[in-house]
Formats: structure tokens, C-alpha cells, sequence
């Protein structure tokens, strides 16, 4: 009996895992739910563990090496027994782990049907070549030369036919694929594609406000002291805060809570909300999932939680996605303002800067230290308006100078 | 009047193809010619040259054979029996069109051709009436305007070959394919040749590197090349130039061919913008419905095959059938000198143009066994592909026999194969053409003999 490892798929956007590192030389002996190997796909590293007990038979690939999902990473078996020829990116014939992507899914029912005689597909090369980089179903295509056979002329007939978008979508792939992000790690590549994917995609405008938070830091107080002489597990940090602040905002303004992809707006009631979160070597973006039911001290704790996993590499693949709305903050560092780039597709970014001490005047005409927030704003000028985006930073400024509102 | 349903004018390799094609798909056709069946090329082009490069070929072999070791007396050139023997083959050839326009009932009409407004065609005594009219009527030698010619007995394609004495000494005025190989016919039989171009180059239309080749063999066999040059005058014996006067015995004017548009002016059909070739559509129709044109009449490649080619396209579309429009990118171009030069596609530059990522792979023969054992390794392969798909973009050979051998890349371009089939390809060994493998496997960086 034997057991094939698989290239696991970590997430809906995975396409290719890279191997970060053997635990197992050929040879050895492994039980099955042992770690064979860690693999890393562009958002976090996993180990992968033996399918059966046995021994490890082949490894298909060297640490730094990409498979795409779905191929034979490495076999484990009986002692002696014959090791099948796995080819690089070939699909495994039991696939474990994951569901395999489109693409191997298309090469194998081609291969399917060029076995059964009757439906024999008479293909050039160079066409064959071209389809697959197009990631067509040959299947599709009609083909006009001799003996019915593709040619490239009904290949790049069969491209200028698809709907407008999908070709886009594919040219833009193809690129994407290709060359931005060439020559980077895993993880810079995933950070290249998003960034330009973002830029590309939509119209970005960034607007900055500052806002007073005098009261917010009152507020901040005066809850700590009531969750420690309450004894809450919770670190009530600023982002908190603003986090919470940033949901009430959301809901009054959906257009914000918003993502824009394929032709298609959507306009959220729930909250799922980002938190950039650099790394070592990048950034990711957990998500907190249901943002808008929790009350400050789950969302402190929620996002201690996510922040964590995601800087440990532990974060469950579905805690990287499916967010409506980001914030990144880049206090901590000094900056005041900057321009976020959208996290695609979604509609909206708040970036907020260091606090500001800062004189003003008093009702009564004192002189006071008062402390300022900068918030910078980026929005998608596609589906928002700079009226919006202000009505946006206006209602999170005035709930900012109110905190109660937070608790209400 | 006699009625056909399609009548071709002019029986040369773009005439006679197509009217045998439109009798094969049914039609009633008539075909005229002036002169002999066979046109330029089996007359007065590509077949009575190559039967004079064989003799010149041979010449050089025995040559080649003494060095080797296989001793002969002095070899002495019996001309008449030379021009005897061509004469032959060009005879079993239109003897051979005769037979198959009769095979496949196709009605010849011997005379010069006029046509009418309302497209009745008069040969002689007989009217004709097609529903469809074929132009094929080709070219004739261009002879340029130069000082003193008109009083001179020259030579060009049309009666060269017709010559009954071999000439002491030869000036070709031209430096094209048909001036370079007649050069290499000529100068193997004992004539002193001259060739005289007026261009900064010779074989302009060739590969650079392919013409660097043949500079080298047309100056091993003793043949001056004379560029950039500026003809004065020319007299009964000499050839006056800015900076020299060249003699000679007989003058060949081979400076390229004109179309023979009378038929084409009378019908008042549309030309191109230099008012130079006949106008068509992919289908080869002209600027008046059913009156089609083909060959050198319509300009692009001036060559046989090309011109069968779209004779062949021209009468499936008179016939209602759906046609794959000629790539002029799998149009073969052969030069016969020795080496030869066979090439198709684009070059290196015209790849780049046409947005293609372009590699250039160049192998050349001097390490080919088959090349070495037979003492022939001038020349080259050089492939042009694109990097993304390994699409087979162009070609240059240059090597003995080049132009039988190109047809392996020819027919992998044409089926659409890439540069991965081509060097996946197991060749035969020991062959010239064992070079395209090496060539393609170098384009992935793997050739093994180099």
C-alpha cells in the first residue's frame, strides 16, 4: 500500500505551495499524522503529514522548489516496494489533502478523453501550447484544419471569443502569473500581485482628517480600570477603539463596507474587518469575522488572537480572507499620514498615524494641549464620491469625540 | 464563340496548375499561351538553369575528386551537347504539361490573347467566353535604362539560353538570385565571369550571413563582383564604369522582371500604388468580378511555386469553396548556388517588429560529419522562433542540398509544430540535415556538438 503527498490548497487563491523544509530523508520510517514536510503558500507555512504509516519512498522537489496544488509532493509506502514515476506537477491519483485547481482538473479530462477513441482531439502543438497558457478546455475549441485538427488560428479565435472580462481576466492572470513578483519570496510575491493588482484595478483617492482624541483617551481609561478591577482578560489598545469606532462608521455608510470585483458591487451588512499586520518579512491581513457583533473587549481579544496566529504562521487559511473593510495603522512607528493602498476589491482603507499633541484654543479662549489622531482615508473613486468618503471620516471623527457612542 | 467556364491566359507553373485544379473540380477550361507550355520557368528559368548548375556542378566535383585522389585527364567542356542535353529536359517537361492539360481535358489555345469589355477572350480566329477569367502572364526580363544598350547585342533570361557557343568571358549586369546563379553555372564550364550591380550589396533579398557565404564561393571560383557601381556606357565588347572598363565576349542583363500587364491595362484593372502589379483579394480576384490574377502579375514572391500555389486558391474560390488564404510566411525561397540557400519566414528583425520575444539559434556545418566526408561544409542553419510557444518563425539553410532539406522545417512550421517537436525529433545519421536538431536543441540551450 501506498500514500502520496499532496500540494495541499490553503486557500481559494492558492495555486502553487512552496517547500520550505524536509523533516524526513528517503528512507525513513513515518507514521501516519506525522510531519513529513513544511510547505508555505503565499500567506502562512504548513506541515504536511504522512497519509499511512510506512516509510518515506520519493520527494519530488527540494526546499525552494514550487508544485503546483494538487501534485505528488511525495509518496510513502512499504519498505522495498516500487515507487511510481511521479512527474513534476502531475495530479496525484488520490488526491488527500485538498481539492485540486481548474487547471489540473482540465488536464486530466483531456487526458481522459484523448484515451477513449471516439473522442480523439486532433490538436498542433503549437496550439496545444497556446491553450493550455490560455487555460482553455480544448474540448471548446472547434477545429478547421485538416482532419479537424486545432490549429493556432482556431486557438486565438477561440481567446478573442471569450467574454470580454474572462480574457481580461485571463491576459491579466497570465501576466500577473508571469512576471510581477518574478524572483520573490512566497510571501513578497503574493504582497507584489495584491499591491498591483489593487492599483490596477480601481481609482484610488486618499483623504486625511484629524481627529480629536482627548475624550476617546479618557474613555480608554477609564474602561481599563474597570476590566482590570473586573479581571477581563483584554488589552484595550487604541486600535481597539478605533477598530470599534471604525464598524459603527461602516454601518452607517455601506457604500464603504463594500467590495467591487468582476463587474459585480457588493454592499455588506456585516463587518469582517482587516487588520494589516506586518511581519518580518511582509504583511498579512487576519480578518476579524463578524466585527460588528462584538462588543470592545471580544474585539480586543479577537484581534489579539488573529494578530498572533498570523504573526506565528498558525492562522487557519480561512482567517486571511473574506475581509470588507481594512485598517492599517502605522502609529506606532510615527508616521502621521500616508496613502494605504486598497486591500482589492475592497472599497475602503483607513490608515491611522501617531498621536499628535497639539494647542488649541478652549471655548473659553485658553490655550490647551489637546491630542490628535491622523487618519488617512483611501477609497475606491469608482463606486465613492469625496463626499462620501468625508461623510465617512465625519462620522468616525464625531463618534471618535463621543466615545460613548461605542458602548451604546 | 466557344464557351468555358473558366478561361486561363498564360500556361506557365501559375496557369497550367490551376486550369488542370479547375478541370479536377469539374470545370470546362480553356487555356492560352503565346509562347511555349511551361512558361518562364520551364523555358527560360528555374529549369534550364538548374540543368546548367548541374553541369557546372559536375565540372566542380570532378575537380574536387582529382584533389581527392581520383585522377581524370583534363576535362574539356563539349557545349553544344550541354545545351543538348538541357534542351531535352526541358522538352520531357512540356511534353509533360502537354499530356496532363489533354489528361484532364483542358482545351489549349496557342496565340496571343485579347480580352473585351464584355470578357470575350480572342485567340487568332476563335472567340472564347468564360464565366471566369484567370491572368496568369507572368513576367518578362527587366532591362534597365543604360547608356549605348539599345546598339548592343545583349543577352538576358529570354535567349541566354538559347547560346550555342560557350563565351571566353561573360559580364552579368545584376546582382540578384538569377545573376548569382547563372554566375555559378557560367564559371565552373571555363567562362571568365563578371558581375556587375549597381546596389552597395549582391542577393539584397537574402540572409547576411547567407550572402557573406556565397561572396566567399563566387570568389573561390574566380568570379569578380563589382558593386556600387556606376555604368557609364556600354559597347560591342566592354562594359565602361566610373573607375574601370570591364570586356567581355557576351553580356547578360539579369536585373530583375517586369509583369506583362497588356492584358491587365486593357481591362483597366486596378494596380497597386506604384502602378506596378495587378490589385487582388485574398482570393486572387481582381478589381472586376471574375476576372481573377496570379503569379508575377500580382507581384510578392516572383516565384513558381507561389504563383501554383495561388492559382490553386484562386480556382477552389471561383468554385464556391471555402480557402485558407496564403501565409507568405511558409513561402520557401531557394537560391541554387553552391552552397545553396533556402530560407521562409521572417527574419530577426521582422519577428522583433511583429512583437514576438525572438531567439536566433545558428549552427553551422563546418562539424557536420555527412558535410565534412563529402567536402562541403560551407553554410549554416539559423532558425528564428518566438520564446514563449517555441513557434518556428523563420529560416535560413545554407549548405549543400539546402533546398530539399528545407522541407523538414517547412513542413513542422506547417503543422504547426514548435521548436520542442523539432528537437525531440530523432534525425537520421549521418545527414547535413542532422544540423536543424542541433540548432533546435540550442535554442534550449542543450545542443550536445557544440
Amino acid at each position: 500500500m501506498q500514500g502520496t503527498i499532496v500540494m495541499p490548497k490553503l486557500g481559494m487563491t492558492m495555486k502553487e505551495g512552496t517547500i520550505v523544509e524536509w523533516y524526513k530523508e528517503i528512507g525513513d520510517p513515518v507514521a501516519k499524522g506525522e510531519a513529513v514536510l513544511m510547505i508555505s503558500s503565499d500567506k502562512l507555512n504548513q506541515d504536511i503529514e504522512a497519509p499511512i504509516d510506512g516509510m518515506l519512498l520519493a520527494r519530488n522537489g527540494e526546499v525552494d522548489d514550487e508544485l503546483e496544488v494538487g501534485a505528488v509532493i511525495g509518496v510513502v509506502g512499504a519498505k522495498g516496494s516500487v515507487v511510481p514515476e511521479i512527474e513534476k506537477n502531475a495530479s496525484a491519483p488520490t488526491v488527500t489533502a485538498a481539492e485540486i485547481s481548474k487547471t489540473t482538473d482540465q488536464q486530466s479530462t483531456v487526458e481522459k478523453s484523448s484515451e477513449s477513441k471516439s473522442a480523439r482531439i486532433f490538436i498542433t502543438p503549437l496550439a496545444r501550447r497556446m491553450a493550455a497558457e490560455n487555460e482553455l478546455d480544448i474540448q471548446s475549441i472547434k477545429g478547421t484544419g485538416g482532419n479537424g485538427r486545432i490549429t493556432k488560428q482556431d486557438v486565438l479565435r477561440a481567446i478573442a471569443e471569450l467574454p470580454k472580462e474572462e480574457a481580461a481576466v485571463a491576459a491579466d492572470t497570465v501576466k500577473t502569473r508571469t512576471k510581477v513578483g518574478e524572483g520573490l519570496t512566497p510571501m513578497r510575491k503574493a504582497i507584489a500581485q495584491n499591491m498591483r493588482n489593487s492599483l490596477e484595478q480601481s481609482a484610488q483617492l486618499t483623504l486625511h482628517r484629524k481627529v480629536t482624541a482627548d475624550s476617546l483617551l479618557d474613555f480608554q481609561k477609564l474602561l481599563a480600570k474597570e476590566i482590570e478591577s473586573n479581571a477581563i482578560d483584554a488589552r484595550l489598545t487604541l486600535t481597539v477603539f478605533l477598530a470599534k469606532a471604525t464598524v459603527l462608521a461602516l454601518q452607517s455608510l455601506k457604500k464603504m463596507n463594500a467590495t467591487y470585483a468582476e463587474g459585480r458591487l457588493t454592499e455588506f451588512d456585516e463587518v469582517h474587518l482587516g487588520i494589516a499586520t506586518s511581519l518580518e518579512n511582509g504583511l498579512v491581513v487576519p480578518v476579524i469575522q463578524n466585527a460588528h457583533q462584538m462588543t470592545i473587549s471580544q474585539l480586543a481579544k479577537e484581534m489579539k488572537t488573529v494578530s498572533e496566529a498570523a504573526r506565528n504562521g498558525t492562522a487557519d487559511p480561512g482567517l486571511l480572507t473574506g475581509s470588507t473593510f481594512t485598517i492599517t495603522n502605522l502609529g506606532a512607528t510615527g508616521i502621521e499620514y500616508f496613502t494605504p493602498i486598497l486591500n482589492a476589491p475592497e472599497t475602503g482603507i483607513l490608515g491611522v498615524g501617531a498621536l499628535q499633541d497639539e494647542l488649541t484654543l478652549t471655548e473659553d479662549g485658553s490655550v490647551k494641549v489637546s491630542k490628535k489622531i491622523p487618519l488617512s482615508l483611501t477609497f475606491d473613486h469608482q463606486i465613492l464620491d469625496g463626499a462620501d468618503a468625508a461623510q465617512f471620516l465625519g462620522s468616525l471623527s464625531s463618534i471618535i469625540e463621543s466615545p460613548f457612542r461605542l458602548v451604546l | 464563340m466557344k464557351s468555358f467556364d473558366l478561361i486561363v491566359i498564360g500556361a506557365g507553373p501559375g496557369g497550367y496548375v490551376a486550369a488542370i485544379r479547375a478541370a479536377q473540380l469539374g470545370k470546362k477550361v480553356a487555356i492560352v499561351e503565346k509562347n511555349a507550355l511551361g512558361g518562364t520557368c520551364l523555358n527560360t528559368g528555374c529549369i534550364p538553369s538548374k540543368t546548367l548548375l548541374q553541369h557546372g556542378e559536375a565540372v566542380e566535383t570532378i575537380q574536387k575528386a582529382n584533389d581527392w585522389g581520383i585522377q581524370t585527364g583534363e576535362i574539356s567542356i563539349n557545349f553544344g551537347k550541354l545545351m543538348g542535353r538541357k534542351d531535352q529536359v526541358i522538352r520531357t517537361l512540356t511534353n509533360g504539361v502537354d499530356y496532363l492539360l489533354k489528361k484532364n481535358k483542358v482545351t489549349l489555345f496557342k496565340g496571343t490573347a485579347t480580352v473585351d469589355e464584355s470578357l470575350v477572350v480572342t485567340v487568332g480566329s476563335e472567340k472564347l467566353k468564360g464565366k471566369d477569367l484567370l491572368l496568369a502572364t507572368g513576367s518578362k526580363p527587366f532591362v534597365p535604362p543604360i547608356n549605348g544598350l539599345d546598339e548592343v547585342d545583349y543577352l538576358t533570361t529570354d535567349n541566354f539560353f538559347n547560346l550555342e557557343e560557350l563565351p571566353e568571358s561573360m559580364v552579368i549586369i545584376g546582382g540578384g538570385v538569377i545573376a548569382v546563379e547563372l554566375a555559378f553555372a557560367m564559371a565552373p564550364l571555363g567562362t571568365n565571369v563578371t558581375i556587375i550591380e549597381v546596389a552597395q550589396n549582391i542577393l539584397l533579398t537574402e540572409d547576411p550571413d547567407a550572402r557573406e557565404v556565397i561572396k566567399g564561393q563566387l570568389k573561390a571560383k574566380g568570379i569578380q563582383t563589382i558593386t556600387g557601381a556606376e555604368i557609364q556606357r556600354v559597347t560591342e565588347k566592354e562594359v565602361v564604369l566610373a573607375d574601370q572598363t570591364i570586356s567581355f565576349d557576351r553580356l547578360l542583363v539579369a536585373a530583375g522582371r517586369s509583369p506583362n500587364r497588356e492584358l491587365a491595362l486593357d481591362l483597366q484593372l486596378q494596380l497597386d500604388e506604384n502602378e506596378k502589379f495587378v490589385v487582388v483579394n485574398e482570393q486572387y480576384e481582381t478589381s472586376k468580378k471574375h476576372i481573377y490574377a496570379i503569379g508575377d502579375l500580382i507581384g510578392g514572391y516572383q516565384l513558381a511555386h507561389a504563383a501554383s500555389a495561388e492559382g490553386i486558391i484562386a480556382v477552389h474560390a471561383m468554385a464556391g469553396e471555402p480557402i485558407q488564404p496564403i501565409e507568405q510566411t511558409k513561402i520557401p525561397r531557394c537560391v541554387y548556388t553552391q552552397p545553396e540557400i533556402a530560407s521562409f519566414g521572417l527574419n530577426e528583425e521582422q519577428a522583433k517588429r511583429a512583437g514576438f520575444d525572438v531567439e536566433v539559434t545558428k549552427t553551422p556545418l563546418a562539424g557536420n560529419g555527412k558535410a565534412i566526408a563529402m567536402d562541403s561544409t560551407a553554410g549554416f542553419i539559423k532558425i528564428i522562433a518566438d520564446r514563449k510557444f517555441g513557434e518556428i518563425l523563420g529560416a535560413v539553410i545554407v549548405g549543400h542540398g539546402a533546398t530539399e532539406w528545407v522541407g523538414e522545417l517547412l513542413a513542422m512550421k506547417h503543422t504547426e509544430g514548435t521548436m520542442h517537436e523539432l528537437a525531440s525529433m530523432i534525425h537520421a545519421h549521418p545527414t547535413i540535415s542532422e544540423a536543424i536538431g542541433e540548432s533546435a536543441n540550442l535554442f534550449f540551450k542543450q545542443a550536445i556538438h557544440m
